[in-house]
């Protein structure tokens, strides 16, 4: 006897997700999934953008690291409430891990939660965590020719932040050529040249994102 | 700065736990859903999962299957069959049907 099911598998990440997105919009609260390879730069996106974005939103992050606190140990002079996730092996972040990690946050306080996932170009693709915008660092170190070979994190990412771009000569990359691929994987997303480590390559992407936030609580008030 | 929030535990620290093993809790989950949905399915053999899976896939039905077997060994699940149907019109992983026995 055979029963239809037809039941989409991650339905059960998402509807966590959705709750958490709910539970966030309730308290106007825009939040933002950070992705990338290990090493892409995404602590190093936090290090030198959080204390401008937190002058106009007031942020809190949510950390995702396989089992160390070293990435929020890095954060955690900029005072800005903190959730350490240890994922103990799990290769991202999961909806459920993060509505715990909510428990542990003042949603009142904060306008602008950065969640910085666990360091994988492939898994996250697929978790919904509630997030409003998802952002994929990509270092141009890894070669021009990822988008395609990992085309399910460029295609759900709505913002891609090609990073390290002051390494391109020595990495013998066209950085061109690689934004090509990624429009051509991902016609929608908005993609912003960035070197993470110099304050002043981040300028222009923090004040998208700060605009961004803006609409988003306009839209909502 | 707040730390040690306690999240789900994943597996063991000397393994890396990749998304299958999660989807697997979750079709074990959406299975006994199903099943206690629908009164006249409890109790019976449950002898094949069929699933529709997307292409390119972001699921690897070896790496699933393998997952899935540990997690029921010991369960009224133990010897189900998983069937996996590409299909190229879908977008995702799908519990497409149970198949039980008559």
């Amino acid at each position: 006897m055979e029963i239809k099911v037809l039941k989409n598998v991650m339905i059960k990440n998402s509807a966590i997700g959705n709750d958490n997105r709910e539970r966030l919009l309730k308290h106007g609260v825009f939040a933002i999934n950070i992705t990338s390879s290990p090493g892409a730069g995404k602590t190093t996106l936090l290090e030198n953008s959080l204390a401008e974005l937190n002058k106009v939103h007031p942020c809190a992050v949510i950390e995702g690291d396989l089992y160390t606190s070293r990435d929020a140990i890095r954060l955690k002079d900029k005072c800005v409430p903190l959730v350490q996730i240890n994922t103990e092996g799990g290769c991202h972040l999961d909806a459920r891990m993060v509505s715990s990690a909510l428990d542990n946050l003042d949603l009142e306080k904060i306008k602008l939660l950065i969640i910085e996932n666990v360091g994988n170009l492939v898994c996250p693709s697929s978790f919904d965590l509630g997030e409003n915008l998802r952002v994929l660092v990509y270092s141009i170190t890894e070669g021009a020719d990822k988008p395609m070979k990992y085309a399910n994190m460029f295609k759900s990412a709505h913002v891609v932040l090609i990073n390290k771009v002051d390494l391109a000569i020595a990495c013998n990359v066209d950085i061109d050529s690689l934004e090509a691929e990624v429009k051509e994987v991902n016609q929608s997303c908005k993609v912003f040249r960035i070197a993470a480590n110099r304050p002043e390559s981040l300028i222009e992407w923090n004040e998208w994102l700060l605009d961004y936030v803006k609409k988003f609580r306009k839209g909502r008030d | 700065m707040k730390t040690g929030t306690t999240a789900p535990k994943a597996t063991s620290k000397s393994e890396m736990m990749v998304h299958e093993a999660k989807l697997a809790k979750y079709v074990f989950e959406l299975v006994e859903e199903s099943i206690k949905e629908d009164a006249t399915l409890v109790g019976r053999k449950l002898e094949k999962i069929i699933f529709d899976l997307s292409v390119p896939y972001t699921v690897y039905p070896d790496s699933f299957e393998f997952y899935f077997t540990e997690l029921v060994k010991g369960t009224s699940y133990e010897n189900v069959v998983l069937q996996f149907r590409e299909s190229s019109t879908i977008m995702g992983f799908f519990i497409n049907s149970l198949v039980f026995e008559d």
